[in-house]
């Protein structure tokens, strides 16, 4: 008996020793995973005041290579080591992660910053299936036109309003020895850039209806966008599809625009620090929205949106949700903001450069209709393909029939597995 | 002192005395436990798991689904996979053909003469740099705007000839070809020079004083003689050249489209981004069942010649 009171006054001792050594409150620690290392310090500046704020400890784990990251989550999503929160992407490609359970509902972060009028509800949409929310925005981009400021003054141009004026300032490019527009193939998934744009701006509709299995590949439509791609490449208004975009190190297309020897890459907003990068002063940088081919379209905007996912199995999941709602605050996202000049989604935010200042004021004061980026819209079993195909078409246009029928044949082969 | 060793344990292991205490014949297998333990862990749980799965359909996320034999007789069926084991056809052709012809070319015409030295350290250079390495590197030569082999061609008012020689088909698979055997033929060159020091110098010197000489010689005498080791290289090159995949994924990705994957990128593709892990496991059990009959050629001949030795 005596013995036993000894023991648990030992332990006693221990455990208000151990008591006095934790301190007030310790912070618990949230593994956040992700494969963009070049954004790895800008989290930290963002995460790092988390601590304090919300007692969380951020342990940031960058992936230098996307398919290593994504087998590894993948694998990772059924245990409770599963990442608190991890960067994903958004629409098709977050929907076998939702289907599977896997990823956390966080509608109720949302709410809190849409009823403070925040945050525009509609944003939620890329991350929304059968109506609850899965993902917070890590990455908002919009699809625009960067242009050279100063080769556009020297040749006496302006951004284009019209497909007309679009078109009539290719041809002046081209003609002072310029190549009007930056296309290529490195790295596979760029070559849906053009398709997806061309469709968007000659029938949104139909781009939608594409994108979900509701239209055909062969049908006219498809045929008249590659018809009018085609043409452009045959007339020279195209880098060649092998020029260097940065996925592999080096980065041509961004150099030449930078020297002026390209006019305009296509691209989404992330693309313009790179290209300052490469040497165009930021004030010589411009940005437009691509005119619709015909008048009467609605105006619209391709975006892109990449989310912050909390996994459902996670033994950090409470601790997760309590980030992601840090994430959201104002004071993170103008953090965010500042360190890599996204869109602000936060109306409490500043936008870092005009540039985006300027774009986003376009958009939200002009009525654009956003739409989804070709990558998320439609399914990856479908994109991861579709990108070769049209990689081959950009090499050899000549054969748009046969890439039409090869990409009908993927879309078949997908949707018959959906019924 | 192994002799040593080999006479006190090896009676040791044989040897089954019920009389002697248990930690005694436990010890032997405690020694091997943490080599086997890794084999096992490592090396033939992931082997049993890739065929059980390669019976399955599984995406990574959801529960294997049993379909017995249906992926390998979709494989057959799938024109990407038979343009894939094409390529890997040529590549290991070119692999045998180019790097281990040369290497031979080289360790002859090097062996024996002066700055023999020199010549074969800047030939072997390369094989001490990775496959991703020397991809990159390349990646940069073949670039169709500024890399160096364009801008010579231009250069000397051959621009007609300059190319897209990673991006158009089948050039793109030439280039690669071409960047193994850069990186390659040294290896290759070192395992022929070892053999060609072996060789016993007799044969050689009574063929010379019968005035066999040059590429008679060669052909006549030393090619005989190294033999064994050509027939080694060979087997290491084709093992080799049927599971190339780092240079490859870092030079084209396997395009333009899918046009110069082999079957290593094709399976990493089907497993790691289309996420069709069931079909990519019978992808490697293929790749597996090929090497592996190769490399059981490969270490018969090797352990035949230490047995002649």
């Amino acid at each position: 008996m005596k013995l036993k009171k000894l023991g648990l006054r030992k332990l006693g001792l221990i455990a208000a020793s151990l008591a006095a050594l934790a301190g007030p409150a310790v912070a618990q620690t949230v593994d956040f995973y992700h494969d963009k290392g070049n954004w790895n310090d800008a989290y930290k500046t963002v995460l790092g005041p988390a601590k304090e704020a919300v007692g969380i400890d951020v342990n940031l784990v960058p992936y230098a290579d996307t398919s290593t990251y994504q087998a590894a989550v993948r694998a990772a999503l059924r245990t409770p080591s599963a990442p608190g929160v991890f960067a994903w992407w958004s629409g098709y490609r977050m929907k076998d992660l939702v289907d599977a359970k896997l990823v956390t509902d966080v509608g109720e972060v949302w709410k809190k910053y849409t009823d403070a009028g925040l945050v525009s509800p509609s944003l939620a949409s890329a991350f929304t299936f059968d109506g609850k929310i899965y993902g917070v925005p890590n990455l908002v981009a919009y699809w625009v036109v960067l242009y050279n400021k100063k080769t556009f003054a020297e040749n006496g141009l302006e951004p284009p309003k019209t497909w007309e004026e679009l078109e009539k300032v290719a041809a002046t490019l081209k003609e002072k020895g310029i190549t009007p527009f930056g296309q290529t193939i490195e790295g596979r998934w760029p070559s849906f850039i053009w398709f997806q744009e061309l469709l968007v701006r000659s029938n949104p509709e139909f781009y939608a209806k594409l994108m979900t299995g509701q239209a055909k590949y062969t049908d006219p439509e498809v045929t008249a966008v590659l018809k009018t791609w085609a043409d452009w490449i045959g007339k020279g208004y195209f880098t060649d599809p092998s020029i260097a975009f940065g996925t592999s190190g080096s980065n041509a297309m961004a150099g030449q625009l930078a020297q002026g020897k390209l006019g305009m890459i296509l691209v989404g907003t992330w693309y313009a620090n790179t290209i300052v990068q490469s040497g165009l002063d930021a004030k010589d940088l411009g940005a437009f929205i691509m005119p619709n081919e015909k008048a009467d379209l609605p105006k619209s905007v391709i975006f892109e949106a990449g989310p912050l996912l909390i996994a459902s199995a996670s033994a950090q999941k409470e601790d997760a949700l309590k980030l992601a709602d840090y994430w959201m605050s104002s004071k993170a996202q103008q953090a965010w903001v500042d360190a890599q000049d996204f869109p602000p989604i936060n109306k409490d935010v500043k936008a870092k450069s005009p540039l985006i200042a300027d774009l986003v004021k376009e958009i939200n004061d002009g009525g654009y209709t956003s739409i989804n980026r070709f990558w998320e819209a439609t399914p990856p079993q479908i994109a991861e393909a579709a990108v070769d195909e049209l990689g081959n078409f950009m090499l050899h246009p000549e054969t748009a029939p046969q890439v039409q029928q090869n990409l009908q044949a993927l879309a078949d082969k997908y949707w018959a597995t959906q019924k | 002192m192994t002799a040593t060793i080999d006479q006190n344990l090896a009676p040791a292991l044989r040897r089954r005395s019920p009389g002697r205490p248990l930690k005694q014949r436990i010890v032997p297998y405690l020694y091997v436990l943490p080599a086997a333990l890794f084999v096992v862990l490592f090396l033939l749980y992931p082997m049993v798991l890739t065929a059980w799965r390669s019976l399955t359909r599984f995406d990574g996320i959801s529960d294997p689904v049993y379909v017995g034999f249906e992926n390998f007789s979709t494989l057959f069926q799938d024109p990407y996979f038979l343009l894939s084991l094409r390529n890997t056809v040529i590549w290991t052709v070119a692999a045998v053909v180019f790097p281990v012809t040369l290497g031979l070319v080289f360790a002859l015409a090097f062996s024996r003469v002066r700055w023999g030295g020199f010549f074969k350290t800047v030939i072997y250079l390369p094989a001490t740099i990775s496959a991703a390495a020397a991809g990159i590197l390349f990646s940069f030569v073949f670039n169709y705007d500024n890399g160096v082999l364009n801008m010579i061609l231009r250069a000397i008012g051959l621009g007609d000839l300059a190319s897209r020689w990673l991006f158009d088909v089948p050039t793109n698979t030439f280039a690669m070809i071409a960047t193994y055997t850069w990186q390659q033929t040294g290896l290759n060159m070192m395992l022929f020079l070892v053999g060609l020091q072996g060789l016993p110098p007799e044969p050689i010197e009574a063929a010379k004083i019968e005035g066999c000489t040059g590429w008679s010689l060669v052909r006549r005498i030393i090619l005989p003689m190294l033999m064994p080791y050509v027939v080694i290289t060979t087997l290491l090159a084709i093992v080799n050249g049927f599971k190339v995949f780092d240079l490859i994924w870092v030079m084209t990705q396997g395009g333009p489209g899918r046009a110069s994957e082999t079957l290593a990128v094709t399976m990493y593709r089907e497993g790691f981004i289309l996420f069709n892990q069931g079909y990519s496991a019978s992808i490697a059990v293929v790749i597996s069942v090929v090497a592996l009959a190769f490399s059981y050629f490969y270490l018969r001949s090797v352990l035949e010649q230490e047995a002649r030795q």
